[in-house]
């Protein structure tokens, strides 16, 4: 049974979560920096609009970026049964930034172009590996899929290294550079709510399945021992994850180290059973995405690139993780 | 001899792009509460045999039938029900615990959204105790011994409830008290009705608990039948090809060989 005081802290990390949105919809620098008072709301409309149209949605992506992130990492992690990999890995994130890259460089810098050809170019780059991995006359199918991941990813990175050396310096160059760097600031509702469905349903889908996941983990005779479909059980979870991934990436580009460190922060306090793992990734990715973004949008006049934060926090954690001995048993 | 559990006709399989066939035309039919084990050398097709009989590799000719239909006609669901596998050895990535391991035998009676209840985990709990294994529970399985993993290993196949268990080399890293212990609890098993196929390296531990022997060697049956018609000296020798001899001491065949 699910410990009684695991389920508690899970709710605990949900209430704490739900503050600091709640906390979060009044930091700012408007009408001074830091908080705005809520009796402002009542006199104020720019306030009121500022509230309703952008930091409600900005909040929201914030936290689904997170959730969305550390579940992919969770279902990555556990499937592939390697403790390094993480969502973007099968050339999602570098597919992403190349089609960010591209449309920048050929299209001009439309929000909402950009986006369609960062997903466009996310499911492609998965697609890509998914084709290598079936052709691939090495290994069995989790190695060549790691594979065909590594293999895509170079590819879209050193494209996106020309694509850069295209572009213009002065106005294409620091577009592309600010969309790697990663960021919520151009969130409305009008870019979040297309994302909406894809990110939900995929959510639901790992949250509903997590205890299977556990299972999915096992090698391939073992599994199907045990009266589980691992190829297609396994496509189930990784289209859910990829395509989740895929859909925050072109909203909020690059945002590093999230899928990565939070899989591994709630399978430490909570275990390795995906029962707990799953929903407290899904928590902790959120409140520390949604805690970057504040300080991104708070700490300075001009915004910090919300991906630089979580790198810097995230990098910060992985390094105390792996010396504390928490992977040291790990095969 | 149709009448049993598990049923081999004819059966010839070859890995994809392998040159060799790893079994050839083999006939076997394994009878419904019986303790059958697999002996033969490396290579002999042992290990393939049980992932024949699992239904996770199909041979390119012959049909094997579990309890009156195609092995490949079962649902997997209903399968993983029916027989359940105990591999050589697992490696985990992650420290899931004893309990967390075993409790994984329910999942073919749990649907794919479904989470187990209290009923799962008391009778993951049982196969737990069952194995000696009850001041593991809570305990990494990547702190455990090989033998200790191989009876949780053991345990997660009791937790499927099967009705066909199959071993793949049970025995191969535990010491002589737990070597004792797993041929109790394999022993409880085959009197509970529970039919027993296991691949083994030692000939004398086929002939402490098994009821059936079957011989092989390159991918062909050499031998089968009752323990005393097969564990013979001059089968064995045949099938190792060195020489053997086999004596009894106190009622219990032993395999000399040097």
């Amino acid at each position: 049974m699910l410990k009684p005081l695991k389920s508690h802290a899970i709710l605990l990390l949900g209430i704490g979560l739900l503050l600091l949105l709640f906390v979060s919809l009044f930091l700012g620098r408007y009408p001074e920096p830091y908080f705005m008072s809520p009796r402002l709301l009542q006199t104020d409309s720019m306030a009121w609009r500022l509230f309703c149209d952008l930091r409600l949605p900005r909040l929201i992506a914030a936290a689904l970026v997170g959730m969305t992130l550390a579940a992919a990492g969770t279902v990555f992690q556990t499937i592939f049964a390697n403790p390094l990999v993480e969502p973007g890995f099968l050339g999602v994130t570098p597919g992403a930034a190349f089609g960010a890259a591209f449309c920048i460089v050929f299209l001009g810098n439309q929000a909402v172009m950009v986006q369609i050809f960062a997903a466009g170019f996310a499911v492609s780059g998965l697609l890509l590996s998914y084709a290598l991995a079936t052709r691939m006359r090495y290994g069995g199918w989790i190695l060549r899929l790691v594979l065909a991941g590594i293999a895509v990813s170079a590819l879209f990175s050193s494209a996106l290294g020309i694509l850069k050396y295209l572009a213009d310096p002065l106005s294409q160059l620091p577009e592309i550079t600010f969309w790697l760097l990663g960021g919520l600031s151009g969130i409305t509702w009008g870019r979040l709510l297309p994302i909406l469905p894809v990110v939900i349903i995929s959510l639901v889908i790992m949250l509903l399945m997590r205890w299977r996941l556990n299972a999915l983990g096992l090698d391939d005779t073992t599994a199907f021992s045990l009266g589980l479909a691992p190829a297609r059980e396994r496509a189930i979870l990784l289209c859910a994850a990829v395509a989740a991934t895929a859909a925050v990436v072109s909203i909020a580009g690059m945002i590093g180290w999230v899928g990565l460190i939070i899989p591994h922060l709630a399978r430490r306090c909570f275990g390795a059973d995906c029962r707990q793992a799953m929903p407290a990734a899904m928590l902790m990715g959120a409140g520390l995405v949604v805690g970057c973004d504040d300080v991104a949008r708070c700490v300075m006049a001009s915004e910090i690139p919300l991906g630089i934060l979580t790198s810097l926090v995230g990098a910060t954690g992985f390094m105390v993780l792996m010396t504390s001995g928490a992977l040291q048993r790990a095969q | 001899m149709l009448n049993g559990l598990l049923t081999f006709t004819d059966v010839s399989f070859t890995y994809p792009g392998g040159e060799r066939e790893v079994s050839r035309g083999i006939n076997l039919n394994v009878a419904p509460g019986t303790i059958t084990a697999i002996l033969g050398p490396n290579g002999a097709g042992k290990t393939t045999f049980l992932n024949l009989a699992l239904g996770w590799l199909q041979p390119q000719a012959g049909h094997i039938m579990f309890d009156g239909k195609t092995v490949e006609s079962w649902s997997r669901r209903e399968l993983g029900r029916q027989m359940a596998l105990v591999p050589q050895r697992e490696n985990s990535a992650f420290e899931h615990t004893v309990l967390e391991t075993v409790i994984l035998g329910r999942t073919p009676h749990l649907g794919l959204l479904e989470m187990p209840g209290n009923k799962d985990f008391a009778i993951a709990q049982a196969s737990i105790e069952q194995c000696g294994l009850a001041a593991f529970a809570t305990r990494s399985v990547n702190c455990l011994s090989g033998g200790e993993l191989q009876l949780v290993l053991l345990a997660r196949a009791l937790t499927q409830e099967p009705r066909l268990l199959l071993l793949d080399e049970p025995f191969s890293h535990l010491d002589l008290a737990n070597k004792s212990r797993l041929m109790q609890v394999i022993r409880t098993l085959a009197a509970n009705g529970v039919t027993i196929l296991m691949t083994t390296h030692e000939p004398e531990i086929a002939a402490a608990i098994a009821t059936h022997l079957v011989l092989m060697r390159e991918g062909r049956v050499q031998k089968i039948g009752e323990l005393h018609e097969v564990l013979t000296a001059p089968l064995l020798s045949e099938t190792y090809g060195i020489p053997v001899e086999v004596c009894e001491v106190r009622g219990r065949k032993v395999v000399l060989w040097c």
